[in-house]
C-alpha cells in the first residue's frame, strides 16, 4: 500500500472524536452525572467499531492500489476477528 | 516505542490506582487500541508502517492468541514464564549489537516462503503472549528487526498499528462478558489518546540508538518481570 492518506485521514477524525468524546464522558463521571455512565459505555462500543471499520478503510486502500490479495486479507482478518471474540465469548 | 503501553498500563492501574488485575488488564486492553490509533498515524504519515505485514501479523497473531487462551488452562505458564524472559534479554542484546548491513534471514524475495514463515512465526507469537499474558509487541520489534530485517523504525511503526487488532480482539471479549468497566476506562482512554500522539511524533524522530537502549530496558524490566513470576509460580 503506497497511497495510505484516507488510512491517515481516517485515523485522525477517529483520535479528534476520541479525544473530544472521552473528555466529555470523563467530566460527566467526575460530576457524578448519570450521562457518564451511559456516554462510557457507548464510547467503548463506538472505538470497537471504529477499529474494525480500520481495517475496511484499509481493504480499500489496497484495492485503490490494486492490491487485491491483501485487500482481501483486509477483511479476512476483520472477520477473524469477529470471529476470535464470538469463540472467546461463548467459551470465557 | 509501539509496545502498546499495557506494560506500563497494567501495573500503574493496580499500584497506584488500587485496581483489581481482573479489572485493569481490560481496561488497557480498550486504552491499547485507542493508543495504537492515535500513536500510529505519525509512523503512518512517514512510511514507517508495512501495512502489508500488518495484516499478516495481526491475522495469525489473532488466531494464535485465540490458540493461546485456550490451551493455557492445560500448560503450566510459569515454565514459559523464564524461558520467555531469557528469551527477551537475548532479542534485547541482540538489537542493540545488530548491525544494519546485515542481510535478514526472512525477506519478502523469497516468496511463498516469506509468506508462510512471517504467517507461521506471527502465529507462534501470538500464542506465547496469550500463555504469558503480554501483549505482542515486546516480541513483534525483535522478530521484524532481527528476523525481517526491518530497520527499527519501520519495526516499530508496523507494531504500533499492529497490536492494536490484536487488543481489539481480546476488548471485544472482556467488553461482551461485562469484564470491561467503561466509567474505569473513559479517563484512562482520554490520557492514551492524548498521550499517544504525543509519544507517536517524539518515536518518530527520536534516534535509532536511544530507540534501541530505551527498548532493552524495557525488554530487561519485563525479562526480569516474567522471570520473577515464572520462579513464584514453579
Amino acid at each position: 500500500m503506497t497511497d495510505k492518506s484516507t488510512l491517515v485521514k481516517y485515523q485522525q477524525i477517529v483520535w479528534y472524536f476520541c479525544l473530544a468524546y472521552f473528555l466529555l464522558a470523563s467530566v460527566l463521571l467526575a460530576m457524578k452525572n448519570s450521562s457518564g455512565y451511559f456516554l462510557s459505555h457507548l464510547g467503548v462500543k463506538i472505538v470497537l467499531a471504529a477499529t474494525i471499520s480500520q481495517l475496511v478503510v484499509m481493504s480499500h486502500e489496497f484495492r485503490k492500489t490494486g492490491n487485491r490479495k491483501f485487500a482481501a486479507l483486509s477483511l479476512i482478518l476483520l472477520l477473524v476477528i469477529v470471529a476470535s471474540s464470538a469463540i472467546g465469548s461463548i467459551l470465557l | 516505542m509501539g509496545l502498546g503501553g499495557g506494560v506500563i498500563m497494567v501495573p500503574y492501574m493496580t499500584i497506584f490506582l488500587g485496581m483489581d488485575i481482573k479489572d485493569a488488564v481490560p481496561v488497557s486492553m480498550i486504552a491499547i487500541v485507542v493508543g495504537t490509533l492515535s500513536s500510529s498515524t505519525p509512523y503512518l504519515k512517514k512510511s514507517m508502517v508495512d501495512t502489508e505485514q500488518v495484516v499478516i501479523i495481526s491475522l495469525f497473531m489473532v488466531i494464535g492468541s485465540v490458540i493461546g487462551s485456550l490451551v493455557s488452562s492445560v500448560i503450566s505458564s510459569a515454565v514459559l514464564q523464564i524461558i520467555f524472559s531469557l528469551v527477551t534479554v537475548y532479542a534485547g542484546v541482540m538489537m542493540l549489537v545488530k548491525k544494519g548491513s546485515e542481510k535478514p534471514p526472512i525477506h519478502k524475495d523469497h516468496g511463498a516462503r516469506y509468506y508462510v514463515l512471517a504467517g507461521g512465526i506471527s502465529l507462534v507469537v501470538g500464542v506465547f503472549a496469550a500463555l504469558v499474558g503480554l501483549g505482542g509487541g515486546i516480541f513483534i520489534i525483535p522478530i521484524l528487526y532481527l528476523l525481517f530485517g526491518k530497520s527499527i523504525d519501520e519495526a516499530r511503526g508496523t507494531s504500533s498499528l499492529t497490536i492494536g487488532f490484536a487488543a481489539a480482539a481480546a476488548a471485544i471479549v472482556y467488553f461482551f462478558n461485562g469484564q470491561l468497566d467503561p466509567t474505569a476506562a473513559a479517563p484512562v482512554i482520554l490520557g492514551v489518546a492524548a498521550g499517544g500522539t504525543v509519544g507517536g511524533h517524539l518515536g518518530t524522530g527520536a534516534r535509532p540508538i536511544v530507540v534501541k537502549i530505551i527498548f532493552l530496558v524495557i525488554m530487561l524490566y519485563i525479562a526480569y518481570k516474567l522471570g520473577m513470576e515464572g520462579f513464584k509460580n514453579l
